[in-house]
């Protein structure tokens, strides 16, 4: 990983070259990371480019990238590690000869009982072990991000056991003791905020909000990630969303839906916006009924 | 320098209600090591980073660093020197200290006069901190205190020194000496000025938080009777409301020690050759549950029913089903209005129907029985809040025993001592067997307890 970051503008510029568009205070976040050796929480409403960010992170500090996406339900198994039950079961099958010869002679169960103890650590050792995303972050050989997507998705346990990894990059596991990073990774959380994450977690963490782009900034990102598309149709779209968003919608259109509707309209070899064909290419943008009818009917007062 | 200049900051932030941990701070310190102070919207991004924590306090962030980092205009004086009090006061005291430049205080005895003439506006803010310091200008707490404060740094920059004189030159007969009088008065009525702003600013920067604390304490404590009278105690139970809501609402199932899926666990096994290796414990679905609210709004526990009703209607994120009934003379129910006007307005116009006396709560539960037996079930708590004083009227609790029966729980509320339950027309210890739990809630803090534990209690159902 590269580890002198010189300022924050060189962030911004890296971000730029590779089509991810963002404000100074994004640049910031990551700047402030990079140098504090702290984990970004990153909120904001969805499709506004928070896994993007964590992307153009990695590929910035040309460090492997490693996500681990939460949902309800996630445990350490999935999170951490798992021990290969199933390893595990062949080899006892398969070494059944040899456990049988190491107890032949044992005078008596305790003797047998203690032969098999120091057996069975063998059991629970690096050979049995399999790492999950959290664990292969820890381990790796060199530094790399590490994406914990949707935190909010997860229990709340969950997100107390994450505490300790974003705090001190390490990870006590009861067989193993505990896991200290070999090179500590930037740690990238995003949420929706389907629910109030803990002050805990806050606590340890930068907080980066993204809210949706102003104009300007809207266009830059159309004009870096769909190039081909001509000014004069950008600035129309761009201003359209951007009017749509002012709507009480159920679900507002994000950047990646503007983005989405550029490319459809290039295909379509559209050079301006007109009513009709917004009406006939609005699902692209809306992905609820209820939005698309209820803008359908303003389609005439948004036009002007 | 950076230290205490986040600090203070930190302080305002806390004042304003962000919460600011030690740990953040540090970062705070770190993070203007890092930046410097030279690019101010660099700065203000970085801290808005480690400080502001949601999207409502990075606004409220951005308020106060506007506040207290007021960097433009600064002269070059104050970014040669290091060690500098905040550059708001320094662009004050340079436009308020007359004088003209280079004049270096030439005719003026004291102290403090030479240093108004010269025009020293970078020394005289230092001087000004410092006496602050010195006075322990930290310990001011209430606004009323503002002009002792202020007469004290008077006094720690010498303003007596300079009193006496310009008092001398006043007597003398020299012109000379008269204008220097006058240039002096001024000097000193403007640095007056100036010290007044300034511990006017800090009164603002330390105090709000201690003032805010303090009231918060004395409404949560406070008599439920006289709390109406306040004017943000609204805000006061929303903030209560939303802490529960936000430490309940969380949780929408849990896990069921001790109850195996045997399914899953199963299904889990075939993984492993049949060996049971991870075992899968039975899950649940939280049920919403229902609760309905019976308050009496008669004069003598009406307060009481307005905090509690505000109170569950805020938290309704979490009870999302919310059925509230009013009863004085007659008996209704309210839920409607709370659906379509805000709490404050609902609770008005509540109070202005059904307000009244001669409450019967005998009739009030059957009433009651014959509008909502059918809708009693297991999920369904109910609440009645009132003082069960029932104007010599027959009490019936054999229909609160029917409820009581037919529904998951009752509480009660009574906002009387509890010593007071049973004296007089009180019936309330004809009541109380059939209540899971009957509790005496007089102010906030004990309506507060209550909605804890009832939300507690909701959602291990």
């Amino acid at each position: 990983m590269k580890t002198r970051i010189q300022s924050v503008a060189e962030v911004r510029d890296s971000f730029a070259r590779q089509g991810y568009v963002c404000n100074d205070q994004i640049a910031m976040a990551v700047y402030l990371a990079a140098q504090l050796r702290k984990p970004v929480l990153v909120e904001g409403p969805p499709g506004v480019g928070k896994t993007e960010l964590a992307k153009a992170s990695a590929a910035f500090l040309e460090a492997p990238l490693i996500r681990l996406q939460c949902y309800e339900g996630l445990d350490e198994a999935r999170a951490l590690y798992e021990w290969k039950y199933g390893k595990q079961l062949l080899y006892t099958q398969l070494l059944r000869e040899q456990f049988a010869g190491k107890l032949d002679g044992a005078g008596g169960l305790e003797e047998a009982m203690s032969r098999l103890g120091d057996l069975g650590d063998a059991f629970y050792s690096e050979t049995f072990l399999e790492p999950r995303p959290l664990l292969q972050a820890l381990r790796a050989d060199e530094a790399t991000v590490l994406l914990i997507d949707e935190v909010d998705k997860a229990d709340q346990e969950f997100e107390a056991f994450l505490l300790e990894l974003l705090s001190d990059y390490q990870i006590s596991i009861p067989e193993l003791g505990t896991v200290q990073a070999r090179h500590e990774p930037l740690v990238f959380l995003t949420s929706n905020n389907s629910r109030e994450l803990s002050d805990a977690l806050k606590r340890r963490c930068l907080h980066l909000y993204i809210p949706y782009p102003d104009a300007a900034l809207e266009q830059q990102i159309i004009a870096a990630r769909v190039p081909e598309a001509p000014k004069a149709l950008r600035q129309q779209l761009v201003s359209f969303v951007q009017k749509l968003r002012t709507l009480d919608l159920k679900k507002q259109p994000a950047i990646s839906e503007s983005i989405d509707w550029a490319r459809a309209l290039l295909l379509l070899h559209v050079d301006s916006l007109d009513a009709a064909l917004v009406d006939s290419t609005l699902n692209l943008l809306l992905k609820h009924e209820e939005d698309i009818r209820r803008v359908r009917d303003d389609l005439p007062s948004l036009f002007k | 320098m950076s230290e205490q200049v986040i600090g203070r900051f930190v302080k305002v932030l806390r004042g304003a209600e962000v919460s600011v941990s030690p740990a953040e701070t540090l970062e705070a310190v770190q993070v203007t090591a890092l930046l410097g102070y030279q690019d101010r919207q660099a700065l203000k991004q970085g801290l808005s980073l480690v400080l502001a924590k949601s999207e409502h306090d990075k606004l409220v962030f951005e308020e106060c660093f506007e506040d207290f980092f007021r960097f433009d205009g600064v002269s070059p004086v104050t970014s040669q020197s290091a060690d500098l009090p905040p550059a708001s006061l320094m662009d004050r005291l340079r436009d308020m200290v007359p004088g003209q430049q280079g004049a270096a205080g030439a005719g003026s005895s004291s102290a403090l006069g030479q240093q108004l003439l010269a025009d020293d506006s970078a020394q005289l803010s230092r001087q000004m901190a410092q006496a602050a310091r010195q006075i322990g200008l930290d310990n001011i707490r209430v606004i009323t205190q503002k002009g002792l404060y202020g007469r004290r740094i008077m006094q720690a920059l010498g303003g007596e020194a300079l009193d006496q004189e310009i008092i001398a030159l006043d007597k003398s007969e020299r012109r000379q000496d008269q204008r220097l009088a006058a240039r002096l008065r001024s000097g000193r009525d403007q640095l007056r000025e100036a010290v007044r702003e300034y511990v006017a600013d800090q009164f603002l920067l330390q105090a709000r938080e201690q003032g805010r604390q303090l009231r918060e304490q004395m409404l949560r404590e406070a008599n439920l009777r006289t709390l109406a009278e306040f004017r943000d105690v609204r805000q006061q139970v929303e903030k209560m409301a939303r802490r529960l809501a936000r430490k309940h609402g969380r949780r929408q199932r849990r896990a069921r020690r001790g109850q195996l899926d045997g399914r899953r666990t199963t299904v889990m096994a075939l993984k492993h050759g049949g060996v049971p290796a991870s075992l899968v414990w039975r899950r649940r679905r939280i049920q919403k549950p229902k609760l309905i609210v019976i308050c009496d709004v008669s004069s003598s526990v009406s307060a009481a029913a307005r905090f509690l009703l505000m109170f569950l209607h805020a938290v309704n994120d979490v009870v999302p089903s919310v059925r509230s009934f009013a009863f004085a003379s007659r008996f209704g129910e309210v839920t409607s209005l709370f659906n379509t006007l805000s709490s404050d307005q609902a609770i008005d116009e509540v109070m202005d129907r059904y307000a009244g006396s001669g409450t019967d709560y005998g009739a009030m539960l059957r009433d009651f029985l014959d509008r909502c037996e059918g809708e009693l079930d297991q999920r369904t708590t109910v609440i009645i809040l009132g003082d069960a004083r029932n104007n010599e009227l027959p009490a019936e609790q054999q229909l609160l025993g029917h409820i009581s029966r037919r529904c998951r729980q009752v509480f009660w509320l009574n906002p009387e001592a509890r010593g007071r339950w049973g004296s007089g027309d009180s019936v309330m210890p004809f009541y109380q067997p059939y209540c899971r739990d009957a509790l005496s809630c007089s102010n906030l803090a004990g309506l507060e307890r209550f909605v804890d534990r009832l939300l507690r209690d909701l959602a291990r159902s």
